[in-house]
């Protein structure tokens, strides 16, 4: 081997950590004497910028290409969305309406009409993505199917699609009327520290709504309520206000 | 196959679905643009920040600089919670700090303040200028055999095969050939040269 190719070995295992402690001790030894190898590592070390330019602008298209793809999926997302939204509002107009002749108290609709705007907002945010695992579960909630949603959502395991899971997970025991099952999720997500403090937020907001969605636990809702809306630095703070407001 | 794997794998699928995957991931798209609306940041904001924080992340995995001890996902929204805040701060921070902790034990947040953006300096963006001009001066073959051996850590037989060469001798030759070719463009180009001493 010539001493100019050993020298570009050793500049390229350096450049790319290959080298044992000791070798790279003797390495940059020898570094601190030899302008000439720091001029020849100054080379490489330009020519690997280059070609690390080059794998940045590769990714940078495939990203771009990606990005359509996002978004195309998105509008279509949205219009299943849309369509999700449409039927779940009939429905929802529907059981108001049954609800409204029922129960004189028009606080219900208040409950599920936040509890709407809230998992709206978060369809809103995470359509677009790939969901393909979710797609069955969503078909069933689209159908009111909530006992087959549930059993769905609850046999996810994807690392990727666990949070949104559970997000729908909740919804659906919120919709079939099953608070007690989902306010130990939000409790969980609620106290979990690692999460940002908007997710946390949220989750404490949906436990109040859940809380006052059932009677047995009214008091509790109204108490976590008030603690929401005193709390200006808390994300749903307004949304807590508005929802004393129409509360009677 | 996990994220790691993926992007660090040679097969250019593997690596692209690892990518696309972690760019689509609802989950990181629903945090970042949450912490965009926190930071007031406007709504077109937030895929760009995803996209510069998944080259950075890709850049940092395949240099060696995270070990995967946590995931993949963690460290991703590390940078972008990063890059989110350091825009609040109207800096422009496009480089990691390779001294972070990496543990699976630490809390994401906690995680997040291990990472630090720094600027990069005005000699680099010139650098990096100079050198993307001069990119242009190797042809698009040479382009893609370079970025394959150096940065994807394709064996020579998986170049010849994309290159639609004999064997992998032909393609060590061609891979010498470009890389001669760059560092020829490189030192012809007296402004550059004029810059070395920084890198020092």
């Amino acid at each position: 081997m010539s001493t100019e190719s050993s020298e570009f070995d050793a500049i390229e295992n350096y450049l790319f950590g290959h080298q044992t402690d000791v070798e790279k001790l003797a390495f940059e030894q020898n570094l601190a004497e030899n302008i000439a190898l720091k001029e020849a590592l100054k080379l490489h070390q330009l020519e690997h910028r280059a070609m690390e330019l080059e794998t940045r602008a590769d990714l940078k298209s495939k990203l771009d290409d990606w990005k359509a793809q996002k978004f195309e999926s998105k509008k279509t997302s949205r219009f299943r969305s849309m369509r999700y939204a449409l039927a779940a509002a009939a429905s929802i107009a529907l059981i108001m309406g049954s609800f409204f002749i029922l129960n004189p108290s028009n606080d219900k609709r208040w409950i599920e009409h936040s509890f709407e705007a809230t998992v709206s907002s978060n369809r809103e945010i995470e359509s677009g993505a790939e969901e393909d695992l979710l797609a069955p579960a969503r078909k069933a909630m689209q159908d009111q199917d909530y006992r087959r949603a549930i059993s769905l959502l609850e046999a996810i395991k994807s690392p990727d699609q666990q949070d949104r899971a559970q997000m729908l997970l909740i919804e659906s025991y919120f919709r079939s009327e099953n608070y007690d099952a989902a306010i130990p999720i939000l409790k969980t997500r609620a106290a979990d520290e690692t999460s940002h403090a908007l997710l946390r937020h949220q989750a404490e907001w949906l436990i109040a709504l859940n809380y006052l969605a059932q009677e047995k636990t009214i008091a509790e809702g109204r108490h976590l309520l008030s603690q929401i809306a005193n709390n200006p630095d808390h994300s749903h703070a307004k949304d807590a206000l508005k929802l004393q407001k129409k509360l009677k | 196959m996990d994220h790691l794997q993926g992007i660090l794998s040679q097969k250019e699928e593997e690596r692209n679905a690892a990518l696309k995957s972690l760019y689509m991931n609802p989950m990181i798209n629903a945090k970042v643009k949450a912490w965009s609306k926190l930071y007031n940041l406007t709504q077109a904001e937030p895929d760009d920040i995803l996209q510069e924080a998944i080259i950075m992340l890709d850049e940092k995995i395949r240099k060696g600089s995270f070990l995967g001890k946590s995931k993949v996902t963690t460290f991703l929204l590390g940078i972008c919670h990063n890059m989110i805040r350091d825009k609040v701060r109207r800096v422009n921070r496009v480089i990691l700090k390779p001294e972070f902790n990496d543990s699976e034990q630490m809390p994401e947040s906690q995680f997040y303040d291990q990472l630090e953006l720094v600027e990069t300096s005005e000699w680099e963006s010139e650098r990096d200028r100079t050198l993307e001009q001069l990119l242009n001066g190797l042809d698009s073959k040479c382009r893609e055999a370079l970025k394959s051996y150096y940065f994807l850590r394709m064996s020579m037989a998986q170049i010849a095969e994309r290159r639609g060469l004999k064997n992998a001798v032909q393609a060590k030759k061609a891979v010498h050939r470009c890389r001669m070719k760059l560092r020829d463009l490189i030192q012809s180009s007296p402004a550059l040269l004029q810059k070395l001493k920084p890198l020092a």
